[in-house]
């Protein structure tokens, strides 16, 4: 059985008085979803997990299951499946025992007990293993036990705490298809926190921005990845060229001179606009013509990431980085930027106090 | 390099001074007879004393006495120490240093002092010359050590491991015996072999609330040595040296362990 899963204006402090550590979090898991929750390291992801599993207590807030009020139930009574980085085996117990322990904790009889244990280690890919201990297993063995065991009480809700984190590459890509397989299956709902960004939108069906205790934004992944909101949003997603001037007959006044937006139109006052680096192209000055929103300017650094290059432009609108899969200018060199009208998105400007 | 080489062979040389010298001199004490003040050696070596010593029912029964009492005192501190050591170690609480220094009062109280007034309490209560009130009265002196010991054990506990047993249904007692005591058991191992020594070696704690009918180890050791017999106090010192010894060499394999919870995966 799957449920949906609500966050409602969490806030949490470790220490009363101190700082918190969540600030007003709020989310939405909808019934057999995969939530992915991704922010910095001290964002307060762990601490939202723990409270949703009952093993924090809220200063405010409310843990919602399928609408019930489940704030103050104990942890035993949610039925929340936990898999947590470093998958916390139990160390004194085999395998099996390790799968088998919330069956006997919740007075399944031992036959069906080891019948649902053989069950869930063929579906995580470990038939034959269940006499091996913790300490036998490689990482991601360790954590496909993980998700077997949290997976074998039939839990409403998954959380996944960073399970992939300590993963090399491509053990954690696989893994990212068993999980996404074994979700699909069990229909359960997921909540998985990470910061890693790739990750959180590969494995949710619906990305959380969790920054400072708050949850700044949720949506589809590529929303939130190509139009985020926000500036907030937008630098944590990766972009870092923001415009900001005042709007007038679908132009930004800027100190490069009026860059046209699509869509803009009138006198909007002003606004502050946005455009992610692959989609700044790097361009010959000399082959601009008005109004093709070509910033001229000096290329200053170049990064190259395993498939493409990261270049930075210095502009008059300041730095602007421009991705590319040719090989950039070499630093010095004199280099256009273009941005195209439509690859421009407005966003509320949640940094700049104006 | 020179210099380190001299102080390293030199804390080696004090370290055999105090802890090896004695005990060796203890051993030849009890198998000698006659041996005096300036004598170099004794006129006579041989186990006669040593065997009598065995053989008494004095020694045997201070030796049941002092096991059941050291055992249950360690046991009774372990299990008032857990809570407070689970707290001090891993939950958040404020003033962990003043409370950790409360803690340890006993240790630095005159032992007198304590083992009076304790005493007065026990008589009150009707419990004094009992076994219970010797191991009631030990709590003051092995309670501190306890909480010290698994305190510092408990540090590096991973307690997501009753994280994740409380979120897959179990409660507080499943907890307890399925998770916290197997991977706690070598440092509830060792904080109780420290707490049966500190236990055994009490004189005065086990003195007065025994009141004359509870005898332990310490109790006969003192009495042979008023005696003026030195090779049968040296005698009746060295067997009953033997059960701290064994629980020393249990501390000591379970210390050098790697704590149970840090095998994990991951």
């Amino acid at each position: 059985m799957s449920v949906r899963i609500q966050a409602v204006d969490l806030v949490h402090r470790y220490a009363s008085g101190g700082a918190p550590s969540l600030d007003g979090a709020s989310i939405d898991a909808t019934c057999g979803e995969m939530l992915t929750v991704v922010g910095p390291s001290g964002s307060g992801k762990s601490t939202l997990l723990a409270i949703i599993a009952g093993l924090e207590a809220p200063e405010s807030g409310a843990v919602m299951f399928d609408g019930r009020d489940v704030t103050e139930a104990p942890p035993r009574d949610r039925a929340v499946g936990l898999v947590l980085q470093g998958a916390s085996l139990f160390p004194h117990l085999s395998v099996a025992g390790n799968v088998a322990f919330g069956l006997a904790a919740r007075g399944v009889a031992p036959a069906p007990r080891a019948q649902a244990t053989t069950h869930w280690l063929s579906l995580v890919g470990l038939e034959g293993m269940g006499g091996r201990r913790a300490r036998q297993l490689s990482g991601g063995q360790a954590q496909r036990v993980a998700l077997a065991r949290a997976l074998a009480i039939e839990p409403d809700v998954l959380l996944l705490d960073e399970p992939l984190a300590s993963l090399d590459d491509q053990v954690r890509r696989e893994l990212q298809d068993v999980l996404r397989d074994l979700v699909a299956r069990t229909g359960v709902t997921g909540i998985m926190v990470t910061h890693d960004l790739a990750e959180a939108m590969s494995m949710g069906s619906s990305t959380a921005l969790l920054i400072d205790g708050s949850v700044i934004a949720q949506g589809p992944p590529e929303q939130i990845f190509r139009r985020p909101g926000t500036r907030r949003a937008a630098a944590f997603v990766g972009v870092s060229t923001f415009l900001t001037g005042r709007m007038r007959e679908g132009c930004i006044e800027t100190p490069a001179g009026p860059v046209r937006v699509a869509g803009g139109h009138g006198d909007d006052g002003l606004v502050t606009v946005a455009i992610r680096p692959e989609d700044v192209r790097l361009v010959h000055t000399d082959e601009a013509r008005p109004g093709d929103n070509v910033i001229p300017g000096t290329a200053r650094a170049s990064v190259f990431r395993g498939t493409h290059w990261d270049c930075t432009v210095n502009t008059a609108l300041g730095p602007v980085t421009a991705r590319s899969r040719a090989t950039p200018p070499r630093p010095g060199e004199t280099s256009g930027v273009r941005m195209n009208t439509v690859d421009l998105f407005r966003i509320q400007d949640d940094l700049t106090y104006r | 390099m020179a210099v380190r080489r001299v102080g390293n062979t030199a804390a080696w040389a004090v370290a055999v001074l105090l802890l090896v010298v004695p005990i060796v001199v203890l051993g030849i004490q009890a198998l000698a007879t006659g041996w005096f003040f300036p004598q170099v050696t004794p006129d006579q070596v041989g186990v006669g004393t040593l065997r009598d010593v065995v053989a008494d029912s004095a020694t045997r029964s201070a030796m049941g006495e002092g096991i059941a009492v050291s055992a249950l005192a360690a046991l009774v501190s372990l299990a008032l120490a857990v809570p407070a050591a689970r707290a001090l170690a891993l939950g958040r609480v404020r003033h962990r240093r003043a409370i950790g220094l409360v803690l340890m009062v006993p240790i630095v109280m005159p032992p007198l002092a304590i083992a009076m007034g304790l005493n007065v309490a026990l008589i009150r209560a009707g419990v004094a010359g009992t076994l219970a009130a010797v191991v009631l009265a030990h709590q003051v002196a092995t309670l501190p050590y306890a909480i010290l010991v698994l305190t510092a054990l408990l540090m590096r506990y991973d307690v997501r491991h009753e994280q994740q047993a409380q979120s897959l249904g179990a409660g507080t007692a499943r907890i307890l015996t399925h998770v916290f005591l197997p991977l706690a058991a070598p440092a509830l191992i060792v904080a109780g072999c420290i707490t049966f020594i500190v236990s055994w070696s009490q004189y005065l704690l086990t003195l007065l609330p025994g009141a004359g009918d509870v005898i332990t180890p310490p109790i006969l050791v003192l009495a042979a040595a008023s005696g003026g017999n030195p090779t049968a106090t040296a005698a009746i010192a060295l067997v009953t040296a033997i059960p701290p010894a064994f629980a020393v060499l249990l501390a000591l394999r379970f210390m050098n362990a790697p704590p149970r919870w840090a095998g994990a995966s991951g």
